[in-house]
């Protein structure tokens, strides 16, 4: 073959296979995707935490699942605090000890059902009231 | 006759570029430059350059002048130490400047937190004024950590009466800050759920803690009236809880409310310096 006839093969092969790649499937043909309107539902599934590492989490880790299965699951993810009140559980404890995390997780708790106090935290993106544990671990 | 054209646009194109390596490394370019980088705020560039145009040693500008633009440039990045090294240069300096760089070698301690150990070295008769400044700073550092300790004899240093009612003031202002026992608001909540977090001027705090205490107490009553054990012992176990966190909420929230206060406090006394510029004369550098 000469060298001339080897270029155009070269060329030719490579425009069918490129081209083949191209081609649509035929089980997934083109088609106007129908517009949802409906706004999209936020998963309900419950995190449950089940990594025991440490041995303070064999306490911890059940009370925790426990709340969000009972009291935080039941009404949605509506805490008006950002970090949510199990999140700001662990970092107490994990910050402090176990009986003054779960002080801290107790005053906070009260205050996430006071609705009036909303002027006095920072707002968050999402529109939540910041309040870390650091801000009571620094005074 | 292309060799030619050729050869006229490389030399033309050689010289075009001569020129501007001149121009871009030329200390008589680069100050011009470094004031423009200083003036419109771009200090980290204006002590580089500055820094490069120290090491050219070729500059026809004054060495204290680029000194205390340095020394500037760095107190506005927080590089207080790096700062004082270029400030101190003035100690034995007959320049116009050394009055302001000792100045701004005193503000460089108090904004880097610094103790005023070093005030011997103005603890002369020459230096009145550098005194007077130097004992303005300390007041003011003591201020702000809230310590009131000799005060009134550091503040009879100072003459000036500008800056002798403006420490006064906030003298008064810190003795009169707001505050609230931590151990009174505990041993309130303890009392009555809720009262110590309205001590604290945690309104709505105080009344939702003391609705939810008070109806988990009302429920393991009554379900211990009623002969409920289980559910008693479980709305009593809820309740504790509730009110072991108000009382430990109230305390905390005591030293949150003072914590705002001095912070506050603090606030308003770093506004008032910077308002009187630190109670320096400014340098005009900037058109």
């Amino acid at each position: 073959m000469s060298t001339h006839k080897t270029i155009l093969v070269t060329i030719l092969i490579l425009f069918v296979t490129q081209k083949s790649f191209a081609q649509q499937i035929e089980n997934q043909k083109w088609e106007k995707i129908p517009i949802q309107y409906a706004i999209p539902i936020e998963s309900h599934e419950i995190d449950l935490d089940l990594k025991f590492i440490k041995p303070i989490d064999y306490l911890l880790k059940p009370l925790l699942n426990l709340y969000r299965i009972t009291i935080s699951d039941a009404d949605g993810s509506v805490c008006q605090f950002e970090p949510s009140c199990s999140q700001f559980f662990i970092a107490a404890v994990e910050e402090t000890n176990f009986i003054e995390g779960l002080l801290l997780f107790s005053d906070r708790f009260q205050r996430d059902a006071n609705v009036f106090n909303r002027m006095e935290y920072p707002l968050s993106k999402n529109r939540r009231l910041i309040d870390p544990v650091e801000r009571y671990l620094s005074k | 006759m292309k060799f030619l054209a050729k050869l006229f646009l490389t030399f033309f194109y050689v010289n075009n570029l001569y020129p501007q390596s001149q121009f871009r490394d030329s200390s008589i370019y680069i100050y011009p430059f470094v004031k423009y980088l200083f003036c419109t705020g771009d200090y980290l560039r204006t002590s580089n350059e500055l820094q490069r145009l120290i090491e050219m040693n070729q500059t026809s500008v004054n060495e204290d002048t680029l000194n205390f633009l340095l020394g500037k440039s760095f107190q506005k990045l927080e590089q207080y130490e790096k700062s004082d090294e270029y400030f101190s240069k003035f100690y034995n300096s007959p320049s116009p400047l050394k009055g302001f760089a000792i100045r701004e070698y005193i503000k460089n301690q108090f904004l880097n937190k610094n103790d005023f150990y070093f005030y011997k070295l103005f603890s002369n008769a020459e230096n009145y004024e550098w005194m007077e400044y130097f004992y303005t700073l300390k007041i003011a550092a003591k201020l702000r950590a809230l310590s009131d300790s000799e005060i009134e004899k550091d503040l009879m240093n100072v003459r000036d009466i500008s800056r002798q009612l403006f420490l006064a003031q906030h003298i008064a202002k810190m003795r009169l800050i707001e505050k609230k026992d931590p151990v009174t608001a505990g041993i309130l909540s303890a009392i009555i759920p809720g009262s110590g977090k309205i001590y604290t001027e945690k309104y709505s705090d105080g009344i939702v803690s003391f609705l939810l205490t008070g109806i988990f107490g009302f429920l393991a009553y009554d379900n211990f009236s009623a002969g409920h054990k289980f559910r008693g012992w479980l709305f009593s176990g809820i309740g504790s809880f509730l009110y072991a966190g108000n009382i430990y909420g109230s305390i905390m929230s005591a030293k949150i409310f003072n914590s705002e206060k001095n912070d506050k406090y603090r606030n308003d006394l770093f506004d008032g310096l910077s308002k009187n510029n630190f109670f320096i004369d400014e340098i005009i550098f900037c058109p």
